[in-house]
Formats: structure tokens, C-alpha cells, sequence
């Protein structure tokens, strides 16, 4: 008795915060999962640059220093990323206050490669992790985080009994809220101890955002006040950086290797003060980022290796989370994971609308939340394939460019949302689903062919694997979109 | 090794189905007491573990985990597969 009025009361917090809260979880769980291959979305982004080059050169690496200094000249933080299993391309990084731009270069000759400008894949990234709203999506999504937790947990106690009874239970060809139900706990159910990792992990990350160590007033202060503002209070105010003589890299980089191993340096990254070289996140399972620090001068000052406890939790975490280390393997395993996270979430929404169509199908609020469902469900993937069909069609010469890709993205979105939510509320529902599924169809469908024809060199016969692994996901976007659409009543 | 660990895990699963009541319903299948050799089976997957902890320790949690995860689905498709026929039947009511 106790244990039914448990699970009834589990029931409401599980379909209410999972709804409410999952309507942004879509978001954050999809855009995980695409940003998990960011670094290789980036080179498919950037068709111009090559799929495979030779071994760095000192040489190299000295070519990249006339752009490094004009990016401390315009007040930047420059980085170079070296080559790597996953980019075989050197690259000269900044953060732009949303993504991080690259500028790529040949690592053998230092020749910069005349590629277009791209926000690349870790838009996806910062849009997970920030909505790329600062400080103030972060508090968002860290809440979003923990109420993930408490989704997930009243998901378990609901359905305790049946756990291991349904885990291989998918019956599609049933009654269409018993497939949906089976397609929610199958992508739950097994892929639990991942869902609550990622829930667990990402929230831990920035448990600040909602744990401030200050005040909350002072906090909710400084994460709603704009940076630009901050960044003109006079305290603030800094004198204009002068750019200091730049050393030699290759000297500083064998010194380097000399402390955390041959082949384990992962970026060189510019201060105003003195130069960082940095271990890869790719050395292990705990993001150490250790760092050999040398001034100007090209002199040794320290070396940073944080071994407290509470710094290699936060490591370990931070690893665990970002699996930069794992390789292509566990990639793809953390991708599929988080597709299907995505549609555990998914389905739980298209659920929580079936259940109450028959009495309340008719209200203004029932149909304003099948319009929101529809904007996220359909209208996220819409706006990522949007995003990269305007990555090929947008010409290349244009300075604002990474700004326009990012225009393309949200207006896609936008014009989803407007015509899911107004559809809805003039009862067009089937329509809205199947006119958005069907030119999210369309749209992936045909993502391979304008690959094939956008990127020189490329051939059907013949395509480097990521952008094959690109075309045929979208292709399986399609097929999917494709047969709901046609399933649609 | 994620290959070899998912198909070590699709092979317990598969033998866990046939031998789950509920499974067997839904595939309108009688149920029969399963050899000691197939039952052993189950437990195919913990070659799967020791061989991940023996290729690489700091990954052999994840990818016996994740590899679980992938199989379950497969399984799970595959037996929805092949009773699709069983269950249309039973959806239309020919079958009762």
C-alpha cells in the first residue's frame, strides 16, 4: 500500500519535471552528443583543409608565431593545438567568448591553409554546456542537471519491478503508447549507469553555478550582468597589452616533453604574462592538464602538476565527462549512449502528451506544449542540419561568417518553433509533425550529396571517414525522420 | 573489443530472453527447461569484463557498460524482428 502511494506520487514528479525540465534536456543531451565529436566536425566544416598530413616540424611551428602575435595584439588568449590522432592539423586557436576559432596550419611546411572561417563543432559545445547564454545558461543547465537526477530516480522507483522483466521488451507493432513506452524504458533502462554518469558528472562540474561559495544575491548579480558592462567599470579597466618579443616554440616544446613525456603536449597557450604548455586530454582518464610554464624570454619558470584531493576528483570527473582520452572506441560509444539518452528523453515527452490528449487535447496549454515538443523534438535537429548546410552554402570570403552560421542555426530554429507552436494552437498538429519531419527529411537526406559536390577532391568511392561518418548519420536522420513522418495518423 | 564485448553480451542476453516468461509470451513460445550448457551461457559476458580489464583497465568499466548497452538494444530489436509477424496477428485479433 505504502509502496503503490509511492509510486503514484513518483509518477507525478517523473512526468511533470520530466516534461517540464526535458524540453531543455533535448537540447542539452543532443548537442552533447553531437559536441563529442567536435574536433572532427570541425574538419568536416572545414572542407579546404586536407584529411591527412605529414608529421610537425619545428619549422612549423615557428611559421605560427606571426599570427599568434596579432592575436595578442587584439587582446586575445591564442593557443596552438597540435596535431593529433583525431586532427592531423596544426591549429591556432581563440576563444571568441562563445566558441573557439581556429585558424588551421600544415604541420610539416607552416603554411597557413586558406580554409573558411567556422564556429566548427564546438558551437555544439558551448551551446551544451552554456546554452551560449554565459554564466546565466550554465545555472540552467547545471539545474536542469540535477533535475535530470531526480527524473531518473523516480523513473527507477516507478518501475522497479520491472526492470529486468522489460529490459529487452520492444513491442513496435503494438498499440502506439505501449511502442512509445517500450521505446522509452529500452532507451532508459540499459543505458541507466550512463544517463546518471553524464547527469552526475555534468552537474558536479559547475555545482558553483548553483552552489555559489558567495552570496546568491551576488552571484545571480554578477551571472545576469553582461560582460560587456562588467568589462567597463573602471575597476576593471586595462591598459593596452603590449606584446612581447616572441621566443623560439620548439626549444620551450622539447623542454616541455622533457616533463610530461614525448608526444603527450597538447596545446601551447599564450598568457600576457608567460607561455603554457600543456599535457593532452587525451594522456588519461583524469584531465590533469599539466603544464610547463616558461616567461617571454623563453626561461623555465614552473611546473604545475595539482595532485590534491579535491583537484583529482575534479580531474577524474572532468575526464570521465569530456572522454578525451578513451579513443574513437569509446567515442562512439559515449555518441550512441547520448542518442539514446536523447530519445529516453525524447519519448518521455511524446508520452507525457499522449497520456493526456484525450482530456485535455482540446485546451490551449495542451496544444502551446505540443508546439514546444514539436520545436525541440524536431525543430533542434532541423536547425543542426540547417547549421550545416549553411556551413557549405555560405560563401567563404565573408568576415562575419561564424556569426552568420550561427544566425542560420537559430533562425531555422526560430521559424520551427513559430510554425510548430502556431500550428498547434490552430489544431494542425499532424500537419506541423509531418511537414517538420518530412523537411528534416529532406534536409539530411540530402546533407551527403551537397558534401560530395561543396568539398573538392571528394568522390562516392572515395570519401575520408569523417566525413563519410557525417553523411551517413544524417542519412540515418533521414530514414528516421522519414518513418515517423509516414507513421504519423 | 567492444565489438567482441557486445556480441559476448548479445549471446548472454539472448539466452536470458529465452529463458524470460515474459519474452517467451510476447513470442507466444512454451517455455522449456533450458540445458545446464545454455543456462551457463548466461554469464558469457564476464569473458567480455576479464578481457577489457586485461586489454585496458581504465576503460574496461565504460566499454563493458556501454557494449551491455548496445547489445540490449540489438537483442531486444531482434526479437521484436522476428515476432513482428505474432504480434500484428494479436493486434488485429487473428490470432485468438
Amino acid at each position: 500500500m505504502i509502496q503503490d502511494r509511492l509510486r503514484t506520487r513518483m509518477g507525478w514528479l517523473h512526468a511533470w519535471s520530466g516534461f517540464v525540465f526535458g524540453l531543455l534536456l533535448v537540447c542539452i543531451f543532443a548537442s552533447g552528443t553531437i559536441a563529442v565529436f567536435d574536433t572532427e566536425l570541425t574538419r568536416w566544416l572545414q572542407p579546404e583543409v586536407p584529411p591527412s598530413a605529414t608529421a610537425l616540424t619545428d619549422e612549423a611551428l615557428e611559421e605560427t608565431l606571426p599570427t599568434i602575435r596579432k592575436l595578442l595584439e587584439r587582446d586575445e588568449k591564442p593557443f596552438i593545438t597540435l596535431p593529433s590522432e583525431r586532427d592531423p592539423i596544426l591549429r591556432v586557436q581563440y576563444h571568441d567568448g562563445h566558441e573557439f576559432l581556429n585558424i588551421p596550419f600544415d604541420p610539416g611546411t607552416g603554411q597557413e591553409l586558406a580554409a573558411r572561417a567556422t564556429v566548427g563543432g564546438t558551437f555544439f559545445y558551448d551551446l551544451h554546456y552554456s546554452l551560449r547564454n554565459g554564466d546565466t545558461g550554465i545555472i540552467f543547465v547545471t539545474f536542469s542537471g540535477l533535475m535530470l537526477l531526480i527524473v531518473l530516480g523516480s523513473g527507477i522507483i516507478i518501475h522497479l519491478k520491472e526492470l529486468i522483466p522489460d529490459l529487452l521488451v520492444l513491442r513496435p507493432f503494438s498499440a502506439r503508447l505501449r511502442a512509445w513506452l517500450d521505446v522509452h524504458v529500452l532507451a532508459s533502462v540499459p543505458f541507466l549507469p550512463f544517463a546518471f554518469m553524464m547527469a552526475y558528472t555534468g552537474t558536479f562540474l559547475h555545482t558553483r553555478s548553483i552552489l555559489p561559495p558567495v552570496s546568491y544575491l551576488a552571484s545571480i548579480n554578477a551571472a545576469i550582468t553582461p560582460v560587456a558592462v562588467r568589462a567597463e567599470s573602471p575597476a576593471l579597466q586595462k591598459e593596452k597589452t603590449v606584446v612581447p618579443a616572441l621566443p623560439p616554440l620548439s626549444p620551450l616544446l622539447h623542454d616541455a616533453e622533457k616533463v610530461v613525456r614525448a608526444g603527450q603536449v597538447g596545446f601551447i597557450l599564450f598568457l600576457p604574462k608567460n607561455i603554457l604548455i600543456s599535457r593532452t586530454d587525451a594522456s588519461g582518464p583524469a584531465r590533469t592538464r599539466e603544464h610547463v610554464d616558461f616567461s617571454y624570454d623563453g626561461h623555465f619558470i614552473r611546473h604545475v602538476l595539482l595532485t590534491t584531493p579535491l583537484t583529482r576528483t575534479q580531474q577524474v570527473m572532468e575526464g570521465i565527462h569530456y572522454v578525451r582520452w578513451g579513443g574513437a572506441g569509446m567515442r562512439w560509444l559515449y555518441f550512441i549512449s547520448g542518442l539514446a539518452t536523447t530519445i529516453m528523453i525524447g519519448s518521455g515527452l511524446v508520452l507525457f502528451l499522449m497520456k493526456r490528449r484525450r482530456l485535455s487535447g482540446g485546451r490551449v496549454i495542451f496544444r502551446l506544449a505540443e508546439g514546444l515538443t514539436v520545436s525541440v523534438l524536431v525543430g533542434f535537429p532541423l536547425a543542426c542540419s540547417g547549421f550545416f548546410w549553411g556551413n557549405r552554402l555560405l560563401s567563404g570570403g565573408s568576415e562575419q561568417r561564424t556569426q552568420e552560421e550561427v544566425t542560420v542555426f537559430f533562425l531555422i530554429w526560430a521559424a520551427s518553433a513559430v510554425w510548430g507552436m502556431g500550428g498547434c494552437l490552430m489544431k494542425w498538429r499532424v500537419q506541423v509533425w509531418r511537414s517538420e519531419l518530412g523537411l528534416l527529411a529532406v534536409l539530411s537526406a540530402l546533407l551527403g550529396p551537397l558534401d560530395l559536390l561543396t568539398r573538392s577532391g571528394g568522390t562516392v568511392f572515395h570519401t575520408p571517414t569523417v566525413f563519410a561518418a557525417v553523411d551517413l548519420i544524417a542519412l540515418c536522420v533521414a530514414a528516421v525522420a522519414f518513418q515517423i513522418a509516414r507513421r504519423l495518423a | 573489443m567492444i565489438v567482441l564485448c557486445s556480441v559476448l553480451w548479445i549471446v548472454s542476453l539472448s539466452v536470458q530472453a529465452v529463458s524470460e516468461p515474459r519474452m517467451l509470451r510476447i513470442a507466444r513460445r512454451e517455455a522449456v527447461a533450458p540445458a545446464l550448457t545454455v543456462r551457463l551461457m548466461r554469464w558469457v559476458s564476464l569473458v567480455g569484463l576479464l578481457l577489457c580489464l586485461y586489454q585496458r583497465p581504465s576503460t574496461a568499466l565504460f566499454v563493458w557498460l556501454g557494449s551491455f548497452s548496445i547489445a540490449t538494444v540489438v537483442v531486444a530489436l531482434g526479437w521484436a524482428w522476428r515476432y513482428r509477424g505474432v504480434q500484428r496477428v494479436r493486434r488485429t485479433g487473428g490470432g485468438s
